[in-house]
């Protein structure tokens, strides 16, 4: 479990991006980390990483100080940053030299994803596109089988059939004891992946909900098929307006992420007061 | 589970960063080999075929000091870069680990590499010059030379090796510039307050002198000239041994607190 109690963090004290940050996430679940540019995603996760230490408060994860950074927190967490970085091995050469880290490295689970992302094993992988070093990073992570895995834009870079394959893939990775974070600005990439969505705006954690929770509480349609009385926020879209709207009738309809997070973002507080 | 040092652990990431750095490492090493050679030929043949055993000890010294400071400057190099510092610092090895590869190769690797390749090219040019020379060439014993400077040699790469391993890990970009230029900013201020330092202490008119060293007073007209004792002569050496190990430290806390 990764808990943040109280954290603030800031490059300096004067200019905090976060501010008596409060968030839970659990194993067994695929997290949307979604915030716009600059409302600090990424720094929110290397708080998480240990890569960054805050000002304030406090971030745990299983039990670890984050900003410790001991072996015995490193081998259940790995961190796949938006620009990775791969040493002039071959993929061989670099399972043999990292994977050994992790006690749980599946050697077959990470040449079989490679095989998948069509991804050559025996080229060196400084010489591999941005995306395919980019799947090797996303297959050596998952072959790591750690508790916490966090990946930071894992899509950029993708071409349409690999972010597919991502998608399949990383679906299939989930288990039990397994906590995912995948942040992103491209919310379609998401789609039909994620479980719960965890939203980042002017210094807070605006959202922490899953799916589930969200379609209960507001429904996501047309203004044709929305009451006016119970619609909490509306947009112009491609085919008319869209609503989101107070699910009072329970019924489920599948959550527009990217309306969500317009809802949540534009300065219409409605929609966030509702969920919360 | 050991999370301070675990030897089967810190046996995987110095493998896994000699891996990862050998290609770099011994081109390097065949930069340094290529000037050492060059400057020793010339140097034995502009003096009709030989090098005297402290000529070679002094190239030794020189040499080892300043292809150590640049070697060491970018030993934490990796760690500036954010694309190569987050693979670096989310690696499960403690930091202590990760400190020691770092100064087991830019301390210990790389003198006994350096040794080797000064002694396996002196031999070489001093072979060579031997097949023509009228006075014939002896391979020098840096340790057990005439007038050794070895000890001292080896304290003041120490202190270098310190200083450049600390501005390795403190500074992001330009490592040996920045570092070098902090260095000489400091003996230079150290030398300029010497002798301000010594007339609050001692009052009187002290005049300019290097710190750590003999110091004159003008008091009523009378130059008092003070010199340190024999007993005191390893007083340097001592601070030197200190800071050293205390710049050390300081670049184990500053890794232990680097954040991307």
């Amino acid at each position: 479990m990764i808990k943040l109690s109280n954290l603030s963090f800031g490059y300096s004290k004067n200019a905090l991006l976060f501010k008596n940050l409060n968030l839970e996430l659990q194993v067994g679940h695929i997290y949307g980390l979604l915030g716009k540019n600059g409302a600090g995603k990424s720094t929110l996760l290397k708080n998480i990483a240990g890569l960054v230490f805050p000002l304030d408060g406090a971030c745990q994860v299983n039990g670890h100080d984050a900003a410790a950074r001991l072996p015995s927190f490193l081998q259940e967490l790995f961190f796949i940053p938006e620009e990775v970085y791969l040493p002039a091995l071959n993929a061989r050469g670099f399972v043999g030299s990292s994977g050994q880290f992790y006690p749980s490295f599946d050697h077959a689970g990470f040449y079989n994803m490679l095989e998948e992302f069509e991804v050559p094993a025996d080229k060196m992988l400084n010489k591999l596109s941005f995306g395919q070093q980019k799947k090797v990073m996303i297959a050596f992570g998952l072959a790591t089988n750690t508790g916490t895995l966090i990946m930071d834009e894992p899509t950029n870079g993708l071409d349409i059939p690999s972010k597919v394959q991502f998608r399949k893939i990383i679906a299939a990775a989930l288990t039990d004891n397994r906590c995912i974070i995948i942040s992103t600005h491209q919310v379609r990439d998401l789609d039909s992946l994620i479980d719960s969505l965890v939203v980042v705006h002017n210094q807070e954690i605006v959202l922490n909900k899953s799916l589930e929770e969200i379609s209960e509480k507001i429904q996501f349609s047309t203004a044709v098929q929305a009451k006016k009385a119970d619609i909490l926020y509306q947009e112009d879209g491609d085919f008319g307006i869209n609503t989101i709207s107070i699910n009072r009738a329970e019924n489920y309809s599948k959550v527009d992420m990217e309306l969500l997070f317009n809802a949540i973002t534009n300065k219409s507080q409605a929609v966030t007061s509702y969920l919360n | 589970m050991n999370n301070t040092f675990d030897l089967q652990r810190f046996g995987l990431l110095l493998s896994k960063h000699t891996k990862e750095n050998a290609r770099t490492y011994l081109l390097s090493l065949a930069v340094l080999m290529a000037i050492l050679s060059s400057l020793l030929t010339f140097a034995t043949f502009a003096n009709d075929g030989y090098l005297g055993p402290h000529v070679q000890a002094t190239f030794y010294l020189v040499f080892k000091v300043l292809s150590g400071a640049m070697f060491t400057s970018v030993i934490f190099s990796d760690y500036g870069s954010k694309k190569k510092a987050i693979p670096l610092l989310t690696l499960p090895v403690s930091n202590l680990e990760r400190y020691l590869v770092s100064w087991i190769y830019s301390y210990v690797i790389f003198q006994v590499l350096y040794t080797l390749c000064f002694y396996f090219i002196d031999f070489t040019v001093l072979s060579i010059a031997n097949l023509t020379a009228v006075q014939k060439n002896e391979v020098v014993n840096i340790v057990t030379v005439e007038d050794s400077k070895f000890f001292p040699g080896l304290m003041i790469f120490t202190f270098i090796h310190s200083i450049f391993f600390i501005g390795a890990i403190f500074f992001e970009k330009l490592h040996f510039i920045k570092t070098g230029f902090v260095f000489f900013a400091s003996v230079l201020g150290l030398i300029l307050l010497n002798a301000p330092l010594l007339q609050i202490i001692f009052g009187g008119h002290a005049e300019f002198s290097a710190p750590f060293d003999s110091m004159r007073i003008l008091e009523s007209g009378n130059t008092i000239e003070l010199h340190p004792s024999p007993a005191t002569v390893y007083i340097p050496w001592i601070l030197i041994a200190v800071m050293s190990l205390i710049l050390w430290v300081g670049a184990y806390f500053k890794l232990k607190e680097k954040e991307v």
